[in-house]
């Protein structure tokens, strides 16, 4: 019988052999991860990330190149698959107590890579160098600033001034392809390293010869994500609005959907509170573990976490949906 | 103690003394003329003694001392020689950069002449660039900002009362506003388009603006120019753009003004008419052209990615639908259509590639058939595999 509280063995025998959800769904993400990088180098061959040409050649990506727009669709589709899949690991991960020792640094580190998966998309969000890619950035620009203490660095890091121009393309396209794939590929590593030896080895050494069951499991769900991600790639790639233009500000533009949330804190709240409030939250999501990280929780701990967990998607879902009908 | 007490009320009293007698003592009395006065471009250079006379360095109805030259308010007629006084100066103007041939161009003006006659009905400066508190032009609070044109010639040309006694009509302002200008002024918030002074002139204000319009389309003007009705303007029998196009009510010009301008000097069926119908004809059907492929792009461009590329060859047919606008009025009915033609194939070529390209794009789904028949095959096959190697375990395993 299989316990979420501990690390319980694959179901043997007769029973096809079982894994958590959460290790499913990082499945996926792993897979994503792979196909974004290959999507994001075949861009790479054809892109140019200066405030003259970034434009052009995602047009020329778009209508020259032999399905380029294919290639810009799934890199588009699979990063937006990919953190739709990565809140879903997290959330499951939440519910599963799979933050609880011994895997407290993999929740540690989960938490970084998906800051980082969110640091990808918006970074990325700029490079196309189109009307919608100006202003959405253009518009983040106070939430950031508004972060207490660190702020003004992160706008310097990242805009380089206070101006959005030719210089923020290019960090932001250093950060996307030079900087953040790097630092995501290590922390990728060292959370696979961490939830092998803290729970997925021991589950697969229980069921000997559960491999190939596995690997069959996870083609067969390799190949709906593909199918789900090609179909989504093909029948609605991504716009691409005219060129960015400073002096035309793009009326009611809204971030991408994953940050919804965070764009309505930014509207009803002073910069300085909305930044504060992303850090505190971010600070509380970190420190699940430390707050709740006995191996066995009491029942009141156990309410209180789904409690705590439901009423936080509420609001978060609430935000989004708050901020998506306000446009 | 008690001299020190005296000394220094003596002191003060001194000290203010020579503060006040620095200061204008005109404030003391006119303190709201000094809040307006203090808000306007002049109160940095220019005193109230500069305008109105008289010696603001001594109290009181001391300073209306007609011997210094006061001259208290200025009569109507007197106000642009004053102002001129020095707006005409070109040393005292030197560093304002603003022109000293206001006051020349008045007084050749409409206002000016009637002025010189005796007429104080007529605006003088005060008018229209108000008294006291006189701000730059560029500040959208001015009466003269492009935006209170049409709003300060209105207060006196929409007085129909007025105008009565001058025989011209009072709607000119509210024809103005719905007009072609009035609307890129005020609707499209376009900041050069024309008020009633681009036409008229602003110190140098005429009536007649028979040649207004070529100042701004003089690429209209020169193929006007080459056509036949040049020659009936030299004779007098029409003006140059205001007989087909109107004066103030000035509606954004299109097809129908073939309809309604035309018969107006043409019979039905008499060459010119026939030529207008030509140009109507030919310039609709470019201008359908090119609407219908630019509504075509607009819509794939949403879902098709391939579709951007054709919007700079829509670009180039619009550039030459736009040509043949000012060259109709040469009514030269081929050199339009040589334009039009250019602007309709390109339309057309346009349309059909990307019709073609749809087509293509709608392969697309073929690909996902395919895909999603890729999946369930090499699923199913997964699936069966994966049904067997748990049987094999079963049967392997008590």
């Amino acid at each position: 019988m299989s316990d979420s509280r501990t690390v319980s063995p694959i179901a043997s025998g007769a029973a096809a052999p079982r894994l958590r959800l959460a290790t499913r769904l990082a499945g996926l993400v792993v897979l994503l991860f792979a196909i974004e990088a290959v999507s994001g180098v075949l861009l790479l061959v054809y892109y140019r990330p200066a405030a003259d040409a970034a434009y052009l050649s995602i047009a020329a990506i778009n209508d020259e190149v032999r399905i380029g727009w294919v290639v810009r669709s799934v890199h588009w589709w699979a990063a937006d698959l990919l953190i739709a899949l990565a809140i879903a690991h997290l959330v499951v991960s939440y519910f599963s107590r799979a933050y609880a020792r011994p895997r407290r640094s993999a929740w540690l580190s989960g938490i970084l890579l998906f800051t980082l998966v969110l640091g990808f998309g918006f970074t990325g969000t700029l490079l196309p160098w189109d009307q919608y890619a100006y202003w959405s950035i253009d518009s983040t620009r106070q939430t950031i600033a508004g972060i207490p203490g660190i702020g003004s660095f992160l706008i310097y890091l990242f805009w380089g001034g206070w101006e959005l121009g030719g210089e923020v393309l290019a960090r932001f396209f250093a950060f996307h392809v030079g900087i953040l794939p790097w630092m995501a590929a290590a922390l990728l590593a060292a959370h696979l390293v961490i939830a092998w030896r803290t729970g997925l080895q021991e589950r697969l050494s229980a069921a000997p010869g559960a491999e190939p069951i596995l690997a069959v499991d996870f083609w067969i769900a390799t190949l709906l994500c593909i199918g789900v991600l090609l179909s989504a790639a093909l029948s609605a790639p991504p716009a691409l609005l005219g060129p960015a233009d400073p002096l035309t500000p793009l009326p009611h533009v809204q971030p991408r959907w994953y940050f919804l949330p965070a764009r309505m804190l930014l509207r009803h709240l002073p910069g300085a509170v909305a930044g504060l409030t992303v850090l505190v939250l971010f600070v509380l999501v970190s420190a699940v573990p430390l707050i709740d990280g006995r191996e066995r929780p009491s029942t009141l701990a156990t309410g209180a976490r789904w409690a705590i967990g439901l009423a936080a998607i509420g609001v978060i879902l609430w935000m989004a949906v708050q901020q998506y009908v306000s446009a | 103690m008690r001299a020190v007490t005296v000394l220094v009320v003596l002191g003060v009293c001194v000290a203010s003394r020579v503060a006040w007698s620095a200061s204008d003592s005109c404030s003391v009395c006119h303190s709201d003329v000094k809040t307006e006065y203090e808000a306007g471009v002049h109160a940095a250079t220019v005193s109230c003694t500069a305008c109105h006379g008289g010696d603001a360095s001594v109290p009181k109805l001391e300073a209306h001392d007609t011997a210094k030259g006061y001259r208290g308010k200025i009569a109507r007629a007197d106000v642009p020689a004053v102002c001129a006084s020095c707006h005409a100066d070109p040393e005292r103007m030197r560093n304002s950069g603003l022109p000293v041939d206001q006051f020349a161009m008045y007084q050749n003006s409409e206002h000016g002449t009637r002025l010189k006659r005796g007429d104080t009905r007529v605006a003088v400066c005060t008018d229209c660039h108000g008294v006291h508190r006189i701000v730059s032009h560029t500040e959208p609070t001015s009466p003269v900002a492009p935006r209170n044109v049409a709003a300060t010639c209105g207060r006196c040309h929409s007085d129909a009362q007025l105008m009565g006694a001058y025989k011209l009509p009072a709607d000119q302002e509210a024809k103005y506003r719905e007009s072609v200008h009035g609307r890129a002024l005020y609707v499209e918030d376009h900041p050069s388009a024309p008020t009633c002074a681009t036409c008229h002139g602003a110190h140098g204000a005429q009536e007649d603006v028979s040649t207004a319009c070529g100042r701004c389309h003089s690429r209209t003007r020169d193929y006007f120019d080459e056509g036949p009705h040049a020659a009936a303007v030299k004779q007098g029998k029409m003006t140059e753009c205001a007989s087909c196009h109107g004066y103030h009510e000035l509606p954004a010009p299109d097809r129908t003004l073939f309809e309604t301008a035309c018969p107006t000097c043409h019979a039905p069926d008499s060459p010119p008419a026939l030529t207008a119908r030509k140009l109507a004809a030919v310039l609709t059907q470019a201008e359908e052209s090119l609407d219908a492929a630019e509504d075509d792009v607009a819509t794939l461009e949403r879902t098709m990615p391939t579709a951007a590329r054709r919007r700079s060859r829509l670009d180039q047919a619009r550039s030459y639908y736009l040509e043949a606008l000012p060259v109709q009025h040469a009514l030269n009915v081929e050199r339009v259509e040589d334009l039009t033609r250019s602007a309709r194939s390109i339309s057309d070529e346009a349309r059909s590639a990307m019709h073609e390209a749809q087509q293509e794009y709608r392969l697309r789904y073929l690909w996902l058939a395919g895909i999603w028949g890729y999946v369930f095959a090499a699923g199913g096959v997964a699936y069966l595999y994966r049904r067997e190697r748990l049987a094999q375990r079963r049967e392997r395993e008590p």
